[in-house]
Parts: structure tokens; sequence; C-alpha cells
């Protein structure tokens, strides 16, 4: 995802997406992250190693809880 | 233990097998095995010794029924031997327990009056014992291995202090002032009037405190000794609690429930020396036992498999995710994983199934927002599309009312639309005045524990059967045939095949060449009616047909029942390559969900209707943006046709044409990703031009959440104006964009 993320461009800004605390809210549950996002509109990237991953891990383990 | 709950009192998995219950001391031989199998003799000598009191008389004496009583011939008295022979550590244990100011006579010091004395006194009870004899033992004091038995004695109440009153004779129990006495005077003894009043499960007698038991009853040997255990634990019972009904689980159980085994393997280990096995020769011997039990429900099914439970287990688990629900969803997941397809209610030879306790956890949690909604949302928007925008209740064209209404179901009406068109044609050939309803029997909201749309749902099918003149229903599907006759029970339903099998196919219907097996649907248990009208038309049809290992009343679910995929995708995964394992040959389903799940998975299958009415056949498995395109084009058609409705069909001018590789298709399916939902994510990235570019790929990512689930694309323009998408992931996670 690092190698990534250096690559990539927010189309809207034209600027290149930095690590920036991204907030998540599931199930009534809130919690944060880096992770790319655009340093002028926000806008965020999740990989799909992530949301396969880590995030589908996350999500099982809130819809337990 | 949870009044509510049905298995603990219903379920024989654990109960006693053939050898335990041919044991005088109902002995749990398995455990006792399964110790000797690991090389812990000292505990498998300390359970033996602790079920039989006199362990060394017992493996002297005991003609050892369970051998014979054994499917495997295991050799449990020389394994029992083993454990006298090679535990390093067999005294008897000290309780460290505070005297007890109750008193006891035992008369009778035989083997039956010591096994009570010692039980009752080891536990601090003030134990005295009446023999006619100068020293306990009775008549067993004259065998030739007197000494071992003498010694076994002393050694068994090394720690227990009792009082022997010798060369005494008791003539009446007026004079005896004891809390609770045992009359074992053996064979031909004084019963003092009371053995025709006596219980030999509780060894109780018609007068208060007294019990009775040993050789006076006609036991023999092992059985007096066995009585002797069972009157002190009742004794102590009724000491406690004042009850003389002795506690259930203290009584000697002599058949057991369990189905014996066939055909196992009898081939013992003889010992080497001739007389008794060594450490290894033990070790082996116990291999070979096959832990008899009841496990036909998880021989079965993969969701106790995978749970590593047996349904008194799983029915346990569900009630305490139910009670605790409110505070915290643990456990949710594994009840949703649960199909509730019943099957288990089919391989169980009392018929008790999981179904109906499972379907009221998955309403309890719902009710209580203990439930996941991503587990279900896909099916019930699914749902809700066949019940809205899709829904179609119609008479035939030119009828007010009908007789009968085809009622194909949500599934088969999107996975093989030419299906129903050619049911619909046959069935008005049959019956001119054939009704048709396009919706769904409500079942994904079932299994959601959505009862309020479930009910809604019926409502709503319930109101246009009553506008059509309560029709009967023809159903495809054997789901919404069990979901109409449980929980519409004033309509009339009756399956198409029962309708082909009976009038006959239709001139269209085309051969069915070569060997098939049929899969019955799970639903189907409850129709055996239609499995054999299934064989019939598939013979018909010149099918060759083989017998799979679950079919008729134990068919299995496929894996799509319950719409457990979401809460559990290996076990769903686990289900459906079992199910189709069952045979190498190609499978014949007449259920769309049977059929989808096993070409997703690889396995031939047809529905048995393409042939039996001469539809077109379906290739392959549909992606799901398809199976919806199927449904609404369905729809269109039949309006159109049977009553002139013309519906517009979607402006598609402005609609972005994707390019998307079979691969993709697939994981999209896998991941109930529609092609429609990546349409618009694409479309929002372009019209909005909030997308990503990736310098290294050049590939453009877009996203948008959609219901719970946000989905990913990756993709790139075409110079045709169409966009190729080389890559699709989704999320449920929601995240914000503000800082």
């Amino acid at each position: 995802m690092e190698d990534r993320e250096s690559a990539i461009i927010c189309v809207q800004c034209q600027i290149p997406l930095k690590l920036e605390t991204v907030r998540f809210a599931y199930l009534g549950h809130e919690f944060t992250q880096d992770l790319p996002r655009c340093p002028k509109c926000g806008q965020v990237f999740i990989s799909e190693a992530l949301a396969t991953g880590k995030m589908a891990e996350v999500e099982e383990m809130m819809e337990e809880k | 233990m949870d009044e509510k709950l049905i298995f603990p009192s219903q379920c024989i998995q654990g109960t006693p097998p053939a050898c335990s219950c041919s044991c005088p001391f109902n002995l749990d031989i398995k455990s006792m095995i399964e110790r000797i199998k690991s090389g812990n003799f000292n505990a498998a000598y300390r359970l033996f010794a602790n079920r039989v009191v006199f362990p060394e008389t017992v493996g002297l004496l005991c003609p050892a029924p369970c051998k014979t009583a054994c499917c495997a011939d295991i050799q449990i008295g020389l394994l029992e031997k083993a454990c006298l022979d090679l535990a390093a550590r067999k005294g008897p244990i000290k309780y460290a327990l505070p005297e007890k100011d109750q008193t006891v006579a035992v008369i009778g010091s035989g083997i039956s009056g010591l096994a009570c004395a010692r039980q009752l006194s080891a536990k601090k009870y003030r134990v005295t014992i009446f023999s006619q004899e100068r020293e306990p033992g009775g008549s067993l004091l004259c065998h030739p291995h007197a000494d071992l038995i003498r010694s076994d004695i002393a050694e068994q109440f090394r720690y227990c202090d009792y009082h022997f009153v010798g060369e005494t004779e008791i003539a009446s129990l007026d004079g005896l002032n004891f809390d609770a006495v045992y009359i074992a005077t053996g064979s031909g003894g004084n019963d003092f009037g009371l053995l025709s009043s006596w219980d030999p499960q509780s060894m109780a007698t018609g007068q208060t405190g007294v019990f009775l038991g040993g050789s006076i009853t006609g036991a023999d040997k092992m059985e007096a000794l066995s009585q002797g255990i069972t009157a002190a634990a009742n004794m102590e019972y009724y000491l406690q609690t004042g009850m003389m009904s002795g506690q259930p689980s203290a009584a000697i159980v002599k058949e057991s429930l369990i189905p014996p085994r066939e055909n196992a393997d009898r081939t013992s280990i003889i010992p080497g020396n001739g007389a008794g096995y060594t450490e290894r020769e033990a070790k082996d011997e116990a291999s070979r036992c096959l832990m008899c039990d009841c496990t036909l429900c998880r021989d079965g099914c993969e969701y106790l498999k995978y749970y590593h439970v047996f349904p008194r287990v799983a029915e346990e688990k569900a009630s305490k995710v139910v009670q605790r629900s409110l505070w915290k969803h643990e456990g949710a997941r594994e009840v949703f994983a649960c199909g509730a397809c019943g099957s288990c209610g089919g391989f169980c030879p009392r018929h008790l199934s999981l179904e109906d306790i499972m379907l009221q956890a998955k309403a309890d949690l719902f009710d209580v927002n203990g439930f996941p909604p991503p587990l279900h949302e896909y099916f019930i928007n699914d749902m809700n599309n066949a019940m809205g925008e899709c829904y179609v209740a119609k008479a035939a064209p030119g009828h007010q009312t009908a007789s009968c209404l085809l009622f194909p179901g949500c599934q088969i009406s999107q996975t093989a639309p030419d299906i129903t068109e050619t049911a619909y044609a046959y069935l008005l050939g049959l019956y001119p005045d054939t009704g048709l309803i396009l919706g769904c029997c409500g079942v994904p909201a079932l299994w959601a524990g959505d009862r309020k749309l479930f009910h809604e749902t019926l409502a709503k099918l319930g109101s246009s059967l009553l506008q059509l003149g309560s029709p009967t229903l023809i159903t495809l599907c054997s789901t919404c045939r069990k979901t109409i006759d449980r929980y519409l029970p004033d309509v009339k339903t009756r399956s198409i095949y029962q309708v082909l099998a009976e009038k006959g196919l239709p001139a269209a219907a085309y051969p069915i060449n070569g060997r098939f097996d049929i899969f019955d649907p799970c639903a189907s248990r409850e129709y055996p009616e239609d499995q054999l009208a299934v064989r019939k038309i598939a013979r018909e049809l010149g099918a060759g047909l083989g017998v799979l290992e679950y079919e008729g009343e134990q068919a299995r679910c496929c894996g799509m029942g319950g719409h457990i995929f979401p809460a559990n995708k290996q076990l769903a995964v686990n289900t459906v390559k079992r199910a189709a394992a069952m045979s190498d040959h190609p499978y014949l389903a007449y259920c769309a969900n049977c059929r989808n799940l096993f070409t997703s998975v690889g396995k031939q299958c047809r529905h048995i209707l393409e042939f039996a009415l001469g539809a077109e056949p379906v290739a392959g498995m549909p992606h799901i943006s398809q199976l919806r395109e199927n449904r609404r084009r369905l729809r269109r058609k039949l309006l159109q046709r049977y009553w002139g409705e013309v519906v517009e069909e979607p402006m598609e001018t402005n609609e972005l044409k994707l390019r998307i590789s079979p691969e993709l298709y697939h994981k999209m399916n896998w991941h109930l990703i529609a092609e429609e939902e990546v349409r618009l994510v694409i479309q929002n990235g372009e019209t909005t031009g909030k997308k990503l570019y990736h310098q290294d790929t050049g590939l453009f990512t877009s996203s948008l959440k959609i219901g719970m689930v946000t989905c990913w694309v990756d993709y790139f323009p075409e110079d045709d104006g169409s966009y190729t998408v080389a890559n699709v992931y989704s999320h449920r996670i929601s995240f914000t964009e503000e800082r």
C-alpha cells in the first residue's frame, strides 16, 4: 500500500495523497487510522489489501461486540 | 439447566453406549479407554476404582459382559486389568470432609453391604456394620484368592472409620436407632418383610429410611456390589433431603440408546504373554475403540462439524447469545451461520432439529439489534426487489379469479426465466384460469430474523391470493412451498413436479442423456411425494439415476439455506463442496439455488425443469447483475405477452458501457457486488471528478457507499467511451472525509 500511496493523485485537486488520520465508524463504534488522503479535499484511498485484510477482521470483530 | 432447552432431555448423543450399559456399574468405559489410549494409566485406574469401589475384587470377579456387548470386541476386561497392573498410584483418596452426625446401619457384611458402608463412611457418615460373621467379606472369603479380596477391602477402607459389630443377628429393625438402614443380608437372608416393596432402581423399600440390595434380591456378585454403591448414593440423598425417590443419575441404565456400529473390525489384540497387556498392547487395544455415540447429525451437517458442536451445545450457545445480546453480540455470527435447514432433524433417529430453535434465536437477536445487518443486506434487498418493483399478481388473461396459480419463486425467475415462462404456458394449457405471482415467499426475511418484514411479505402474498379467489399455489421451489405451508396454512400448495408426473410432460420436453444423480433440496424432505415425482420425471426423460449418500428424508443443504454465506464464507464453501463431492456424476437439481451454487464451484448441475418443460438450458453461473436483469426482463415479457401491458425498458442511452472479465464477474459474485453497483461507482467518479489516479498503473480508483457497503473500483477509460474494470472490492466499515 505504501508503495502505491506516493504515486496516487487526487484527480480533483491534482495533488498527491498523504498519510493523514481518517475517522471510521461501524455499528455504533468509532475509531481512527492513518491512511492516504488528499490534503486538500480529504478524499481517502483504501487499498484492497487493507479492505479485505485488517478491515475485514475489524468488521467481524465489531459484528461480534 | 434451562428448562426451555429441548436437546438436553431428548438428544441421545452422549448417553451410555452398549458397553457401559452392559456393565453392572455403568462404568464410563469410553473415558477409561481414552485415558489408556493416551497412556495415562493412573487416571484410567482412578476412574475405574472410583466407580467400582473395590477395583482388585472387580478385576478378579467381573465376567466382563461389556466385551460381548462391544461391536469391535475390545478386550475391556484386559484393559481394566492393565489399569490395575500398570497404574503407579493406586491408593484410595482421603477426602477432607467434616464428620457428620447422621448414623447409618448396614445389615450384612458381604460385598454389597461393604460397598455401601465404604461409600458412606468415606463421606464421613457414622456407619455401623452388623454381621453374623466374625470378619467382613461374606461369601467372598471362600474364594481361592480371598487374600487379594481381603487386602482390597482393607485398602479401600484405609481412610474410612466404621464400627463393625460381628457375630450378631438382627432379627428386627424396630430396635435399630439409625437415620438410615441398608439391608444386604445375602441370598436367602432376612428381608424384614420389605423385599416386596423394594424398588430396583433406587434400592429404596416401602419403609422410610430403609434401603435394600445385594444377593438377597437375586443379584449376582457384581450386581450386588453395584447395588450397594447405588444404595449409598440414594441413602445420602435421603439423609440430605428426606426423599426416598433416589437420584435419577444414580440409577443403572441397562439399555443403550446409541445405534450399534455395523461392520466394525473385531480383531482384538492378544496379550503377548498370554495373561495381561503390556503398556503398548493396552494402548493399541484402546486405540481400536470406535467411541460409539450417536453422531448422525454431525456426520451429515457441516455447521455442526465446523463449530465442533452437537446440537445440544449449539442450542445452549444460541440461548446464551440471545440472553446476553442486549449488551454484546458475541456469538451472533455463529447463530446466523446455521442455515436452519433442518437437515439435522432428517439425520436424527428421534427427528430432533435445530431449525426452529435457530430461527427463533435469529428473530430474538434481530429484535434486540443483536443482529449484524450486513449479514443479510444483499438478500433482503433482493427480496424487496422481487416483492417491490418486480412484483406481479395476475389472474389468467380474461379471468378475474384463478383455481390454481403459478408461484415460481424469486430465484428460478432470475436464474432461468425461460423455465418460468414455459411453466406458465404449460399450466395454462392444462388449466386455462391459471394465475401468476412473481414474487418471493419471504424466506430471506425469516432467515435474517426479521419477522416483521417476513409477515409483511406474507401479508402481501396472502392479500393477492385472496383477491385471486384463493387458488392452489403451484410451486417450483420446495423452500417456497414449505414456507407457505408453514406460515400461510390456509393456502393449498402443490408442486409442479407432481403436476408433471401426473398430467404428463409437454411435447417440448427433451431427453436427459446419460447418468445423473438427483440432489434433493433440503426443504424437499417435507415432500417425499415431490421427491418421487422428480425421479419419475427424470426416468421418463431417460436419465440413468444413481443414489446419493444423503437424499430423500436425509436430504442435506447445498450451502445456500439460511443465507449463511456472509456470516461464514468458509462454512458455506465447505457445505457446497461436500454436497458436490457425494458423486462424480452431474447432478439434477430442482432448486435454483442448489443449481447455481453447484455450478459456481464447478460441479455440473442442471435444473430438471430445463428438460421437463423444454426450457432453454441455463449456461454456467449467471452473475448477480444478470440475475436482476433476468427478473426485470421476465416481468416485462410476461406482462406484455399475456396481459398486453407494455412496460418501458429503462433508458440505456446514457448508461456507461463496462468491460468486465469473466474472472472479475466471478469475484464480484463472490463478494455479492453487482455490475450496476460498479457502474454507479464509476459514474459517480466520472461525473463528480472525485477519483484517484495511480501513476504507476495508469488506473483510476473511485468509491461509493451503497447501502452498508462501500464499493471500490479500479478502472480505466477506453477510446470508444467504455470503461474497462480492472478490479472491484468492498468493505462495510464506513469512513468520513471530514476532518
